[in-house]
């Protein structure tokens, strides 16, 4: 229940964000209990069509998806951030690179230990920026606060 | 109804939880107390929540709060002091922990470098506990600096009205769509090909031996009208027809023909065809197809009379290829960057001029008479063609060199290389120079003279317009030579395609706008942006485009995603039109609000024209892969 009405409220509070501004990207942050000092903290990004996000490993060329966590001195970061979606790739010439990207639906998923059985919350930030087949929108910021109990 | 209960508690939960996590468990108040000029003592008073402690330095790396400064130029001198020390207390993460746990005061002195803003944004991270919980709390606090000064922010909205279009701007409001050369134009660029592939030497001598072919065979006058006709009406198929196979490719890969013009290879090709086509004009060599083809079509031709005389056409098109190719050549470079349909237009304007002579004489016969006979003239048209072929071969080399920036043909190189073409023809024209089957000595006629002359002064403007200041003499030449920065006299980063007049300033090209008297191009544009760079590699590359912009704007790169910070006395606050604060921090936060609250888009690449007086002058387009669209939309919005 507890956990449900958090993903409530996070979607709540990203609509709230979003109704300012037609933006094609909607965020939700969430977070899902392992075990006592386990959680898997999950920001989950809906794209509109026919827009695309960066992977966060993309380099040389369009801005990469970039989470940065708030220090918490409670919280152990396990790995690195995981993505979950369809990833598709393709070569630009002009940046002679890779691109990597997604659409549609992406979860961005980490893994976090406690050092202490202990409710708290995650802090962050989310770095990101979108493009379709004509153009880029400029990167935007959305911050987090993700509880976990 | 359940449900909708269900829905509003949730609400409602949602609302006190928000409400909650607004209710921190610690409230800072700060204020910064002057020293002495640029020095000031940060005192924050903290108040905890019942239940709840502050933790002090602990072993194990736990801090005790900490500040620090949004802005770069400021220091602290000093470890922050606490009003109170803190106490030993059962703590949720060690067993004990030092803490604090009744309202106290930090204390640290802060020393600002360079310009003092009005008030200075701090962050202070804290931990705090309770029996159940653990938080990191980051809280902003703002401090008023005595000797701090007002920021003189840019001034992001433009006046009331500059970016209203006017009504008949260009650039539709929404998505373009291709207006490239009118069909007529193109059909006019055609018939102007064919006339001159007319009075080539394969073409001219057979208009009378076709002709009277058709007279004698024909039994009577009726017949030969309706053979002439026929045999002009083959020849325009043919030459359509021949347009049909790009309509196969160009429905496969529609993209093909924007990227033609800009495509290095394909431009090398085209250069080696028209030299090895000069080459032949010159006389020193005979371009036939093979023999085979030809007498096949012949053999034909024999047959029933409307397949002979279909063969007849396809005979003439095949053996006059050699004269006709490089022209059919030029026009398919000149016209399929507008795709297929444009070649056809193209191709039916060709087929046009070299039909109606032979339909016209057919019927006419008694108008042969008057017909110039063929002779030594019709030599010296070839020859002289060889040199226009020799000019333009240059062109495409000219064209590859400016994409892959190889540093071949400058500016100067190119046109001192076509004005030694033009001397050359001077020279031919006046009998100087001896080309193949020239005999020396021959009588030149009035109108080779007049020829000379015309030859000698284009290759003296081109020469005197090498020089940078005198680029205005070449002007008629639009985009034919590299464009003017692309020189030897430029550096070596000069070189690599166009280059702004200002990047990230946009109050310095307004004023280079004042006074060169030319508008503004701003180019919205992203470092991170892939069909920026797109834009800039395929059709800011294109010759006619990149001349047009460099005579014509003042252009401006924006980055909307530059991290540069601003300099500090530049960084501000900004209230968009519909109410958000927005902190203008970076070189990009600052573009990417002019962009969107000016121009109601946000996205990249967007191109806007507007005037010194920043007036808008037609509608901003985005993303525009077709070079002659855009150019286009540049030559309109300058005409404003």
């Amino acid at each position: 229940m507890k956990k449900l009405l958090i993903l409530f409220c996070s979607i709540v509070f990203a609509m709230n964000v979003d109704a300012q501004k037609p933006n094609p990207v909607k965020w939700t942050f969430s977070a899902i209990k392992k075990s006592d000092k386990q959680y898997e903290v999950v920001a989950s990004a809906t794209i509109d069509e026919p827009w695309h996000m960066y992977s966060q490993f993309v380099s040389g060329g369009p801005m990469p998806t970039t989470f940065t966590f708030s220090k918490n001195p409670l919280i152990q970061l396990a790995g690195k951030t995981k993505e979950k979606g369809k990833l598709q790739k393709m070569y630009d010439k002009n940046f002679k690179t890779e691109l990597s990207f997604f659409s549609g639906k992406v979860d961005f998923i980490q893994t976090v230990n406690l050092k202490v059985a202990s409710k708290t919350n995650l802090v962050g930030v989310v770095e990101y920026s979108i493009c379709n087949d004509d153009r880029c929108l400029p990167p935007a910021k959305v911050s987090f606060e993700v509880a976990l109990n | 109804m359940n449900k909708i209960l269900v829905f509003f508690a949730f609400l409602f939960a949602c609302l006190t939880t928000v409400t909650t996590q607004a209710q921190s468990p610690v409230k800072a108040i700060a204020k910064a107390v002057l020293v002495n000029d640029s020095t000031y003592t940060i005192k924050a008073n903290i108040e905890i929540k019942e239940g709840w402690h502050v933790y002090g330095a602990n072993p194990d790396g736990l801090n005790a709060p900490e500040l620090s400064s949004k802005i770069e130029t400021a220091k602290f001198q000093n470890k922050a002091s606490f009003s109170i020390k803190p106490i030993e207390e059962k703590d949720i993460l060690f067993t004990k922990a030092f803490v604090f746990n009744k309202p106290f005061e930090l204390t640290q002195n802060i020393i600002i470098g360079g310009f003092q803003p009005d008030s200075l944004q701090l962050i202070m991270v804290l931990n705090v506990a309770k029996a159940d919980s653990f938080l990191s709390l980051e809280i902003p606090l703002s401090v008023a600096l005595a000797n701090g000064k007002k920021v003189a922010g840019f001034q992001i909205l433009l006046p009331a009205g500059a970016t209203e279009a006017p009504s008949d701007a260009c650039g539709a409001a929404t998505a373009t769509t291709s207006s490239s050369s009118s069909p007529w134009e193109l059909l006019l660029l055609g018939f102007l090909g064919g006339l001159i592939a007319l009075i080539t030497p394969c073409v001219f001598p057979m208009i009378p031996v076709t002709v009277s072919f058709f007279t004698k065979r024909s039994k009577t006058r009726k017949q030969g009208i309706k053979n002439g006709l026929l045999y002009g009406v083959s020849i325009f198929l043919i030459y359509v027809l021949a347009s049909l196979p790009f309509h196969i490719v160009g429905n496969v890969q529609p993209e093909i023909f924007n990227s033609i013009s800009t495509n290095p290879w394909l431009n090398i090709i085209f250069f080696i065809i028209f030299i090895f086509f000069s080459i032949s004009f010159f006389g020193f060599f005979e371009i036939s197809l093979p023999s085979g083809i030809a007498n096949k079509a012949d053999s034909k031709s024999g047959l029933g009379s409307l397949a002979g005389i279909f063969f007849m056409a396809i005979t003439l098109a095949i053996v006059s290829f050699s004269c006709t190719g490089p022209i059919l050549g030029t026009l398919l470079v000149g016209s399929l960057q507008g795709g297929a349909w444009a070649l056809t237009y193209g191709m039916a304007g060709f087929g046009l001029a070299l039909a109606l002579p032979f339909s016209l004489f057919a019927i006419f016969p008694q108008w042969l008479q008057s017909l110039p006979k063929s002779g030594g003239w019709l030599d010296t048209v070839k020859k002289v063609l060889a040199f226009l072929e020799l000019a333009l071969a240059f062109k495409f080399l000219s064209n590859a060199d400016l994409v892959q920036h190889w540093g071949l043909l400058k500016r100067e190189v190119f046109l001192g290389i076509w004005a030694i073409i033009s001397i050359a023809l001077a020279l031919y024209l006046i009998g100087k120079l001896l080309l193949p089957h020239d005999v020396k000595g021959e009588k030149i006629s009035s109108g080779r003279k007049m020829g000379a002359v015309l030859a000698f002064a284009f290759g003296i403007i081109l020469i005197v317009g090498m020089a940078p200041k005198n680029t205005y003499l070449l002007k008629f030449l639009s985009g034919f030579p590299p464009p003017t920065h692309y020189s030897v006299f430029s550096d070596k980063n000069e070189a690599h395609g166009l280059q702004a007049n200002v990047v990230n300033d946009y109050e310095k090209a307004l004023q280079l706008s004042k006074q060169e008297n030319k508008p503004i191009l701003i180019d919205f544009t992203g470092w991170a942006c892939v069909n920026c760079r797109k834009m800039e590699e395929n059709v800011w590359t294109d010759p006619a485009v990149m001349s047009f912009i460099q005579n014509n704007f003042i252009l401006v790169s924006l980055y909307v995603d530059d991290k540069a910070l601003l300099p500090v006395d530049k960084r501000f606050t900004y209230t968009t039109k519909i109410g958000d604060k927005k902190e203008i921090t970076s070189v990009g936060d600052l573009w990417a609000t002019f962009q969107a609250e000016n121009f109601n888009q946000s996205s990249q690449p967007l191109y806007v024209v507007m005037s010194s007086d920043q007036k808008l002058l037609s509608n901003p387009v985005g993303y525009t892969p077709n070079a002659t669209e855009y150019l286009n939309w540049l030559q309109c919005s300058a005409s404003k």
